[in-house]
């Protein structure tokens, strides 16, 4: 690629959707999520699970298919780089797995195979992409170093049981870096461990973005986790994006209720500013073999109108907000709190 | 080395286990024998012209008229130095006569375990491989079709269509005797083998595709894909070798199966191993080598799972350390 365009984004989505053909009628997981990611930029997604956080995820790495089953049907348009990666041949997706998208799963345990060491999944990942086995052993050493596990020529050999929850994710961190990406996905990398292990692996993965000057998703379902690592914020729930903009617009002059909620549940400082008492969301995430007409978020939005419930909101930029803060609400959430307030 | 010194302790504490079992399966073996009617007598009752003091002289040579329990501490006593006592048939050393039987059933059932492991390792990793595909689905009718049929009826249809119709494989025997050339010792091994063989492919097929099936969704699956490793790789280093850890405990598992699946196999292809010794021994009601068979079955038994226990161990990282 000599002619790249300075401006081109390093992913670019459109209106990808998700469904997976079930007995019970189709699960819509993903509708019509469109953004744009750039070299170097990290991004939050987050959501109460079940919002279709790493189906996108899986759908964009064209690792759906191949699930057994009936197989899930995606539509819309995927752009790494400037080429189409929906539709694309398995060859081909494969030759971007690991090299140019690096991929760390949530949790540590099942997502390494327990009969193989340490050391030859993560050369795995190097002798996929062409490097000799010599060196790729040479090199899972370096990254057990790089993402700080002592003794790493004695640790390579072995097996991921004989690992704690943090130092395995450590390893899965590892194997994603290995290839030194231009995007490393992370699908709620944190959520199995303890707060004191997940500081660590936090710290870990924002020396490890400078040091390799990757783009970054992080997914979570925590607000918290996503102030402390991203640049922009984007709150999915019912497989769309309900709002999306720079952490601090987000955090502090929050449009979608969602996102309230979300806000409001944080234990702690940060979420104190939000709230008077800690709440979690009242309701339960709907049924995704028949969402809602319109919001999806409607029918547990106290500040939902009729219009709501008919007609799903575009996503659009807040016409008084920072730039690039998008919501997708038929209410005006600043007036609405500001009525109740004066009540 | 420190996996050397467990692997030990493992295989000690596994056969003192093994030796209590070995006792109580011989124990129960015993006593059952005892207190069918007639008796271990039986063949001497039956004999016409035998008086009622021939047999209590018989049966005080024979240690029969001493109280159970006693009689059971003897036979233990000397099966542990080697005695198994003597054929009642021809007064032949029970041990040599099972010994000179075990070599043609176990080559039956090794030619059947090759047989067996091969195809069902194949049908079951390209049936799961295309579940519900149509190999997926004829090779799943055909082992349920297997699996239906009694081992004898399977073996009778086999030599009916391969030896009386078409004439391409011996009707029974090891070989004619004199010949001991390998070739005709293998040609005579086909029919029987192809049957003990086909059966248990059906038992391999089933557990290797419900293997391979629960390992191609495990998340360490998806984690190799996501890295980029050929879909080859995946399905061999990553799905395999996770899929045939239970095919080893499987092994230890099914021995007994397979063991009388050879003693039928044998009886209908008249293949001159244990299964058939074991058939002529019920007919003569030869006693001691009845009993004799019941203790070799067990100890092969016993020692069959004791080695899949060990090889699971040895191949599942998971478990060496401990
Ligand atoms: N293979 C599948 N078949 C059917 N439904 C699925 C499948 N995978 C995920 N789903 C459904 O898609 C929705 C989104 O799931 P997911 O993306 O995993 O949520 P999360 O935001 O927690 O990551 C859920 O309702 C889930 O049940
Ligand atoms: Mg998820």
């Amino acid at each position: 690629m000599t002619t790249k365009d300075t401006t081109a984004p390093l992913l670019e989505i459109r209106d990808l959707a998700v469904h997976f053909p079930t007995p019970g009628g189709a699960v819509r997981a993903v509708n019509g999520v469109s953004y744009t990611l750039r070299a170097g930029e990290t991004l939050g997604i987050v959501g109460e699970s079940g919002s279709g956080k790493s189906v996108h995820v899986l759908a964009l790495l064209g690792l759906l298919a191949a699930r057994g089953g009936a197989g899930a049907i995606v539509s819309g348009s995927v752009r790494f780089e400037g080429q189409e990666l929906i539709g694309r041949d398995e060859p081909a997706l494969r030759a971007l797995r690991g090299r140019r998208i690096g991929v760390v799963f949530q949790d540590p345990m099942s997502s390494l195979n327990p009969v193989l060491t340490v050391g030859e999944q993560i050369a795995e990942a190097l002798t996929s992409h062409g490097l000799g086995r010599a060196a790729a052993t040479r090199r899972a050493l370096e990254l057990l170093e790089l993402v700080g596990i002592r003794e790493p020529q004695r640790r390579a050999r072995d097996y991921p049981h004989q690992f704690s929850g943090g130092m395995r994710q450590r390893v899965m961190i590892a194997i994603g870096i290995a290839c030194e990406p231009k995007l490393l996905i992370a699908d709620e990398p944190t959520t199995a461990l303890d707060v004191t292990v997940q500081a660590q692996v936090l710290d870990l993965m924002r020396d490890l973005r400078k040091k390799l000057g990757m783009a970054m998703i992080w997914i979570t379902h925590d607000m918290g986790v996503v102030a402390g690592i991203a640049e922009t914020v984007q709150v999915m729930y019912g497989g769309r994006i309900l709002e999306r903009g720079p952490v601090r617009a987000v955090f502090h002059d929050t449009r979608n209720a969602y996102t309230l909620g979300l806000l409001q549940s944080l234990p702690g400082a940060a979420g104190a500013a939000h709230r008077s008492r800690l709440t979690s969301i009242p309701g339960q995430p709907p049924d995704m073999t028949r969402p809602p007409p319109g919001d999806p978020f409607a029918p547990r939005n106290r500040f939902a109108t009729p219009r709501c419930f008919e007609e799903v909101p575009p996503l659009a930029q807040v016409p008084d907000g920072a730039p690039g803060h998008l919501v997708a609400a038929w209410y005006d959430l600043r007036a609405a709190l500001a009525a109740e307030a004066a009540a | 080395m420190a996996l050397a010194q467990l692997m030990l302790r493992r295989i000690w504490s596994r056969l003192a286990q093994s030796l209590v079992l070995l006792g109580i399966v011989s124990m129960v073996g015993f006593s059952l024998l005892h207190l069918t009617p007639g008796g271990p007598l039986s063949q001497f009752t039956d004999s016409p012209g035998m008086t009622q003091a021939d047999i209590e002289r018989i049966e005080r040579q024979l240690g029969l008229d001493q109280p159970l329990p006693l009689q059971y501490l003897r036979w233990a006593g000397n099966l542990v130095v080697g005695d198994w006592g003597r054929s009642y048939r021809d007064d032949a050393p029970v041990l040599s006569v099972i010994a000179g039987r075990m070599g043609q059933t176990f080559k039956l059932m090794l030619a059947a375990s090759l047989i067996a492991m091969t195809l069902g390792l194949l049908l079951g990793v390209f049936g799961a491989l295309r579940q519900h595909g149509r190999f997926d689905r004829g090779a799943t009718l055909a082992t349920m079709v297997i699996l239906s049929i009694p081992t004898f009826w399977f073996g009778l249809l086999v030599i009916y269509v391969f030896s009386q119709r078409l004439g391409w494989i011996p009707a029974g025997n090891a070989a004619p005797v004199g010949d001991s050339g390998w070739l005709v010792a293998l040609h005579h091994l086909l029919g029987p083998a192809f049957v003990l063989g086909l059966v248990n492919t059906a038992v391999w097929s089933r557990y290797m595709r419900s293997a391979v099936l629960e390992c191609l969704g495990q998340d360490y699956v998806r984690t190799a894909r996501a890295k980029g490793v050929a879909p080859w790789r995946v399905v061999v280093r990553h799905v395999l070798r996770n899929a045939w850890l239970p095919m080893i405990a499987l092994l230890g598992l099914e021995l007994p199966s397979l063991l009388g699946g050879a003693l039928v196999t044998e009886t209908v292809f008249t293949w001159p191993g244990m299964g058939r010794l074991f058939y002529d021994s019920i007919a003569n009601r030869d006693y001691p080598v009845i009993l004799g068979m019941l203790t070799f079955s067990a100890i092969l038994v016993i020692l069959g799972n004791l080695l899949a226990d060990l090889l699971y161990g040895l191949a599942d990282p998971r478990l060496r350390r401990r």
